[in-house]
């Protein structure tokens, strides 16, 4: 992903106040959220990048802790801003939390925004320019520049001119009389920058790092967490129940993720999987299949879960039991009272349901004669 | 020594004209009957007609419930619009934070997106007025396997290549004729099902079928590579483009007068093809050919352009895609008001979730809907007018231009698809035509299969 190699070490000497919630500090302009790795800062390193978004300085700073877990990254951005011709740098800090979230700015010391009639930015100003940049799903993202605003013919792209009257349609999205600094703060926060951010975190996690991360209280901060647990780090017990507290009915995209965080192979023991069949108990169709699939490519189905499965194969639906059933003959299920609640199905007046009883029974040998009757009833049935 | 006779010389010649008439065989050939049309009799409890979208969640949900399915589909493979079409983002499953079109539907596109290692998108958070970061992207070609292969696990018989021409009703059951490669069919079903898009077996049955003026335009789906948008001279383009246009050598409506929307997408979904219709082999033709002629067209166009000499097509449909030709005169039509209302209905079997997306020549401004809403299909826009057992499922079903423009999306069609099937499989229960079947029963089997069905 363009890393150079270049690695500079330096301590760190502010961001401590990277632990507040939104604030304005009185010495310098900067706006932040929670970030979600405790911890004091003591160490920034230095990553070069090529980000290919036009901005000079290609490093991003990783903060790290003094036990080396990464707990910001920030990124200093210098670029040219220019207004009805005249020209003047922008020079800000942007910051991003470990997850690829957006954090917060800051500006250096004397410097400040301004708009396209050189005003500089009021407190509303900055604050809604820190609402925008919070908002990962803001229509900026699909839109160019030349979408932003009304340019005149003749007039450079990256303009904030006077001249451009910016489009009605996106007012909302950018600060008034801001238009182009607020697409280019946006795009650079959620450009390839974020990617490298997320990419770096993802090197170092650990087990405890995703726990500390699913406890954050910012959504998109724990679907991050489950993105990543699964092949990142070992599914330590704490994790693992961590995880499975996460799958209910109330969050679909939650649950998915953090079923799609628990890897089958790491499913040894009985407490596990019965954690798991709870939850089966407990939720809607959608995620009951997801679970039975974690189920059939466990190491090895616990005899509780099959018990339990097996007194319920009357209740399932077409779709769960043929799940069940797969689940079954994975693992080789092939005990008589297994086979005595599925030959039951033999005579469901669904058709699906009683063969897809069949040709699991046909591949059991349970030397029950009664099994073997209701099969041999089953087979006159279809001829 | 032989006996020569008359019988025997011109039983001689025969056979010495017909050896020279003989091809000569090399090792291992054998001269073989010339093929004649094979004509079966075939009886189903329920027909679907169209493998598209909709038509395979129908058959998958009527054959776990338990009936015997055909799956006649003119084409090559199942999916429709998501494979065939290419258009492989079917639409949205959740709406303020809730599921509200799940089962068989929702199955396939799961199952799609888990084993391309792909990752949904969050669905708890609103979309805004970004509806597209809820639209899940599926592998088109993973997709039509699993729904082949679920089909067939419900035992559904799959008949590829087969096209309808007459359908008749006669005792109580359908009986649909179709015609195919080297097939002439005819198939006796209890209930039928069509889910062409296009209300096209409503039509050859008989049924009043009704269409706008203009339609909404269709879509080749393709893909450009060769170039790097962000380092293009998009004034430069513009102003060529605009040349262009003057001297009529490009339609500008084929590209919504936006070759930066046509270079920026690389193909996706951008293309206008007006009045594109793929009820008959016919229309679809010259939808076809219109669709390839423009990206020709504009592909020989953009290769003059700097920075994209090298311009490539990676991948191109094989079918322009349709959004809107025929729909069935039904006992209900839902209307724009009702949708953007969320109306309820004492019969409706399945949510839609889509903003209001009517396409024209100048593209599409996508008009949200409010916070809350989630609009009802009612059963009776999915029956026509004066039928018996028969049902329709998909972009077709009773509704007016607006409606139409935000239900005939994927995800609508697949909620819709289950609750036709569920309805077919309790007529054949009950023997009765599917507006006489109770609505509790229906949503109750709807439920039973994973789907969703609305509340009051």
């Amino acid at each position: 992903m363009g890393f150079l190699g270049k690695i500079i070490w330096t301590f760190l000497f502010a961001g401590a106040a990277l632990t507040l919630p939104a604030f304005k500090s009185l010495e310098k302009i900067r706006y932040f959220q929670s970030r979600t790795m405790v911890g004091e800062p003591v160490k920034v390193r230095a990553y070069r990048f090529d980000f290919k978004d036009s901005i000079p300085n290609d490093s991003l700073y990783q903060v790290k802790s003094g036990n080396n877990l990464p707990l910001y990254y920030f990124r200093k951005v210098q670029a040219d801003i220019c207004f009805d011709g005249k020209c003047r740098p922008l020079d800000i800090i942007l910051y991003w939390n470990v997850t690829g979230r957006y954090l917060g700015f800051e500006m250096p010391a004397g410097e400040y925004l301004s708009k396209t009639d050189h005003e500089p930015f009021v407190k509303g100003e900055y604050e809604h320019l820190h609402q925008i940049l919070a908002d990962d799903r803001s229509a900026l993202g699909g839109l160019t520049y030349n979408q932003i605003v009304v340019k005149p013919a003749g007039l450079r792209v990256d303009l904030d001119g006077v001249t451009s009257a910016t489009s009605a349609a996106v007012l909302d999205h950018v600060v008034k009389g801001a238009a182009y600094t607020t697409y280019k703060l946006w795009h650079i926060i959620y450009g390839p920058t974020q990617r490298e951010v997320q990419r770096l975190t993802a090197e170092a996690l650990s087990a405890g790092m995703i726990l500390q991360i699913l406890e954050s209280p910012d959504l998109s901060d724990r679907m991050w967490g489950l993105q990543y647990a699964n092949g990142s780090v070992k599914l330590t017990p704490e994790l693992f129940q961590k995880i499975v507290g996460m799958v209910s009915n109330e969050n679909y995209s939650l649950t998915e993720r953090a079923l799609h965080a628990i890897d089958p192979s790491a499913l040894k023991s009985d407490a596990m999987q019965l954690s798991l069949l709870n939850k089966f108990k407990e939720t809607d169709y959608a995620i009951k299949k997801l679970i039975i699939d974690k189920l059939k490519d466990a190491p090895y189905l616990s005899k509780a879960v099959k018990e339990s499965l097996a007194n319920e194969v009357l209740t399932f639906n077409p779709d769960i039991l043929t799940r069940v059933l797969n689940a079954f003959a994975r693992h080789k299920v092939s005990d008589l009272n297994t086979s005595k609640a599925i030959a039951r199905l033999l005579r469901s007046e669904n058709a699906f349901i009683a063969k897809k009883a069949y040709d699991f029974l046909v591949n059991v040998d349970s030397g029950d004669a009664q099994i073997k009757s209701l099969i041999r009833d089953y087979k006159n049935q279809q001829q | 020594m032989k006996k020569f006779n008359r019988r025997w010389m011109l039983k001689s010649v025969g056979l010495a004209s017909v050896g020279a008439m003989a091809p000569s065989l090399l090792k291992g050939e054998v001269l073989s009957k010339a093929y004649e049309i094979n004509k079966k009799s075939l009886q189903t409890d329920i027909m679907v007609i169209g493998g598209g979208t909709a038509g395979v969640i129908a058959a998958i949900q009527a054959g776990r419930a338990g009936k015997k399915v055909i799956l006649v589909e003119n084409g090559s493979q199942l999916g429709g619009t998501t494979t065939t079409g290419g258009v492989a983002y079917p639409g949205i499953f959740f709406a303020w934070g809730k599921q509200v079109i799940g089962g068989i539907g929702w199955e396939l596109v799961q199952e799609a997106v888990a084993m391309n290692n792909d990752v949904l998108p969050d669905f708890s958070i609103p979309h805004g007025e970004a509806h597209w970061v809820h639209q899940v992207r599926v592998n088109p070609y993973l997709y039509t396997m699993l729904a082949e292969q679920k089909c067939l696990e419900a035992g559904v018989q799959i008949r590829y290549y087969e096209s309808p021409t007459s359908i008749t009703f006669k005792n109580n059951s359908w009986t649909v004729r179709t015609f195919g490669k080297g097939t002439d069919t005819e198939i006796n079903c209890k209930q039928l099902i069509d889910c062409t898009g296009n209300a096209f077996a409503v039509s050859i049955a008989g049924f009043n079928v009704i269409r706008e003026a203009e339609t909404q335009p269709g879509t080749l789906m393709f893909q450009l590579t060769g170039y790097d948008f962000e380092s293009l001279d998009l004034d430069l383009i513009k102003a060529r483009y605009s040349k262009e246009l003057e001297a009529n050598e490009l339609d500008k409506k084929e590209f919504r007068g936006d070759i930066v929307g046509l270079l920026r997408s690389k193909g996706d979904n951008i293309q206008h093809i007006a009045g594109a219709d793929s009820t008959t082999s016919e229309t679809h033709t010259l939808a076809n050919i219109h669709g390839r002629t423009s990206l020709y067209k504009y592909l020989t166009f953009i290769r003059t352009l700097p920075g994209c000499e090298k311009t490539k097509i990676v991948s191109m449909q094989t079918e322009t895609a349709v959004r809107e030709s025929y729909r069935i005169d039904g006992h209900y039509k839902v209307s724009h008001e009702d949708y953007i209302k969320a109306k309820h209905f004492d019969d409706a079997v399945s949510y839609s979730y889509y903003p209001i997306d009517l396409h024209d020549e100048h593209g599409v401004i996508p008009s949200q809907l409010e916070k809350g809403t989630v609009p009802k299909i009612p059963l009776r826009a999915l029956v026509p007018k004066g039928s018996r057992n028969f049902l329709v499922a998909g972009r077709c079903i009773s509704s007016d231009r607006l409606a139409n423009s935000a239900l005939r999306v994927q995800a609508s069609c697949m909620g819709m698809a289950q609750a036709a099937a569920a309805v077919a499989v309790l007529a054949i229960k009950y023997n009765k035509t599917p507006l006489e079947v109770p609505i509790q029963e229906i949503r109750q089997l709807i439920e039973e299969h994973g789907g969703i069905v609305p509340t009051a």
